[in-house]
C-alpha cells in the first residue's frame, strides 16, 4: 500500500495521511546518476546528490526515522489542505518528499471530461506534480535530493551543508557599500560559519532591490548597537560584528509584542 | 459524504436500543396485522399448531413486529458494511504489530448502559431526544466505533499497538493470537483510531 502524507506548516514532528492507495501515487524519477553532494557542483538535469548513511547524519525529519506504520496518521481534515508544506509518499522502501507551491492548490471552476459534466465551484483541488524534490530510500539510507534550499524545511539543519562562499564573494561582500572593514579584520579572517553565512547572505541580498538593502541596513543598525558605525557603514572589527550583520540581512532579529524585548532568532521556521 | 456515513454507522450502531425500548413499550406496527393473519391462515392447516397459536395469538403478532425490528435493523448493519467500502483505505504491513489484546468484553458492558437507559425512558419521544444526544456524543467523540451487531456477522474487536506505540481498535474476521506475521492489507478507517479489516477471515 502506497501512502500519500501531508505535513502541515508550523506544526512539530505531525504527519497527517491523505491518501493510501494500491497505485503509486508519484512516479519515481531515474536515480541512476547519484553525485557526491558538493556545494560547487552544478548537476545536470538527470543528476541526483546524494547523501548516505543519512540517518546517521542526525538531519531529523520526523518520519523518516521511525518504523512506518500507516495507521498512526490521522486522516487530514478539510480545512487544513492550505496549510500544506509538503508532501511525502511512502512507496514500498521509499519516501517521496514535494514541496507544496501556492500553485499546487486550485481554487478555480472545473469540471470533469465527461459526457454529462457538472461545473464544480468552491471545491479547491490539489495537483501532485511530477517534480520531486528529495528522495530517501530506506533499504540504502540514502538521500537523493537537487536542492538544499528546496528540502531545508523538510530536514531539520541540512541548511548546515550550504556552501561556503569563495574568496571572491567574500572580498565581494565585505566590499559592499554598508561595510566597512576595521583595522585588524581582513577578508582572511572570515571563518567557515560566517563563510557559509555570507553565501547564504548574497542570495538573500540579490533577492532585495536597493530600498530594501537600505531598509534591512537600518533594522540591523536599530538591533545591533554593539557593532560599531561609520556613517552609513558598519565598522566589522571581529568575527563577532560580521556574524551580527548577517544575523540582521537574514531578519532573524524581532522584538516581541508584550513587554517588548529585542530578541534573535536561533533557528528559523517558515509558517 | 464521509461524514454522513459516519453519523450513519453511530445510529446504527444504537439501533438495538431501539429495539429493546419497542419490546419494553409494546410498540407494534400495525400493517403487520394483516400479513400475520396470512401467516396464521396457512399454519392453521397444521393441525398440533391450532392450540399453540390459540393461546399465544397476541404475543406471537407483537413477536411479528420485533421481529420485523430485528431483520430492519441486522439489515441496516449490512448495509454499513457494506457501504464501508467507500471510506478510505489503509494498511498494516507484517511484523509492524507489537501487542493485540481482544476486545469484545471491554465494550459489551458499556453497551449494555444503552439498554438499561432504554429500558427506563418513559416514551417515544424521549427516546430519541435521549439517543439522539447520545449519538451527538458518539460522533464529535469517536475515539473507537462499536456495534454489537458485528459479532452476528463474525467480526471480533481487537486492540493492537504497533512498533511506534499507538493503540488503535481493529475490528476483523481474523482469530488473531498472536503478532509474528500478523499482517492486514484491506484496512478501511472509521475513525483514525478504528480500522476494520474486510478481508475474510481464515478457517
Amino acid at each position: 500500500m502506497n501512502y500519500l502524507l501531508a505535513k502541515l506548516k508550523g506544526r512539530d514532528d505531525e504527519f497527517l495521511k491523505v491518501i493510501a492507495s494500491k497505485n503509486t501515487i508519484l512516479e519515481t524519477p531515474n536515480l541512476a546518476n547519484p553525485q557526491s553532494y558538493s556545494s560547487e557542483y552544478k548537476l545536470e538535469d538527470d543528476e541526483w546528490f546524494i547523501l548516505d548513511n543519512f540517518l546517521s547524519r542526525n538531519y531529523t525529519n520526523g518520519l523518516i526515522e521511525e518504523t512506518f506504520n500507516g495507521t498512526t496518521f490521522n486522516q487530514i481534515a478539510t480545512d487544513k489542505y492550505e496549510d500544506i508544506k509538503y508532501l511525502c509518499t511512502k512507496q514500498n522502501n521509499l519516501y517521496l518528499f514535494q514541496k507544496m507551491s501556492t500553485t499546487q492548490l486550485l481554487s478555480k471552476k472545473w469540471f470533469k471530461i465527461t459526457d454529462s459534466p457538472t461545473l464544480q465551484t468552491d471545491k479547491p483541488i490539489i495537483v501532485i506534480n511530477e517534480w520531486i524534490d528529495a528522495i530517501y530510500d530506506k533499504d540504502s539510507d540514502t538521500l537523493y535530493f537537487k536542492e538544499i534550499a528546496k528540502i531545508k524545511q523538510m530536514f531539520k539543519g541540512i541548511e548546515a551543508l550550504y556552501r561556503t562562499a569563495t574568496q571572491e564573494e567574500v572580498n565581494s561582500f565585505l566590499g559592499k557599500g554598508f561595510i566597512s572593514l576595521g583595522t585588524d579584520f581582513t577578508s582572511d579572517s572570515v571563518k567557515t560559519a560566517n563563510r557559509k553565512r555570507i553565501a547564504m547572505a548574497i542570495d538573500t541580498l540579490n533577492s532585495f532591490t536597493d530600498s530594501e538593502v537600505t531598509q534591512v541596513v537600518t533594522y540591523t543598525k536599530s538591533y545591533c548597537p554593539d557593532v560599531p558605525t561609520d556613517g552609513d557603514k558598519f565598522v566589522i572589527e571581529t568575527e563577532d560584528h560580521l556574524k551580527l550583520v548577517l544575523f540582521g540581512i537574514e531578519q532573524r532579529y524581532y522584538t516581541t509584542l508584550i513587554h517588548p524585548e529585542k530578541r534573535l532568532a536561533n533557528s528559523i521556521l517558515e509558517m | 459524504m464521509a461524514y454522513i456515513f459516519r453519523l450513519f454507522l453511530i445510529v446504527n450502531s444504537l439501533s438495538l436500543s431501539f429495539l429493546i425500548f419497542a419490546i419494553h413499550k409494546h410498540i407494534t406496527l400495525d400493517w403487520i396485522q394483516p400479513i400475520f393473519y396470512y401467516i396464521c391462515s396457512l399454519v392453521l392447516k397444521i393441525d398440533f399448531l391450532i392450540p399453540f397459536i390459540d393461546k399465544y395469538f397476541y404475543s406471537l403478532l407483537n413477536i411479528a413486529s420485533y421481529l420485523f425490528y430485528l431483520i430492519f435493523i441486522v439489515t441496516l448493519s449490512t448495509a454499513s458494511v457494506y457501504f464501508i467500502n467507500m471510506l478510505s483505505d489503509d494498511e498494516i504491513e507484517k511484523d509492524t504489530l507489537t501487542n493485540i489484546e481482544p476486545a469484545n468484553d471491554t465494550f459489551l458492558p458499556s453497551y449494555l448502559a444503552y439498554f438499561f437507559v432504554a429500558l427506563s425512558v418513559p416514551d417515544i419521544e424521549i427516546f430519541f431526544v435521549v439517543f439522539g444526544i447520545i449519538a451527538i456524543f458518539i460522533y464529535y467523540s469517536r475515539i473507537s466505533y462499536f456495534n454489537p451487531i458485528f459479532f452476528i456477522f463474525g467480526y471480533k474487536f481487537f486492540y493492537v499497538i504497533n512498533s511506534n506505540n499507538v493503540k488503535v481498535l481493529l475490528i476483523t474476521k481474523k482469530e488473531i493470537k498472536t503478532t509474528r506475521s500478523a499482517r492486514f492489507n484491506n484496512l478501511k478507517r472509521i475513525t483514525n483510531y478504528t480500522f476494520i479489516d474486510l478481508d475474510k477471515g481464515q478457517k
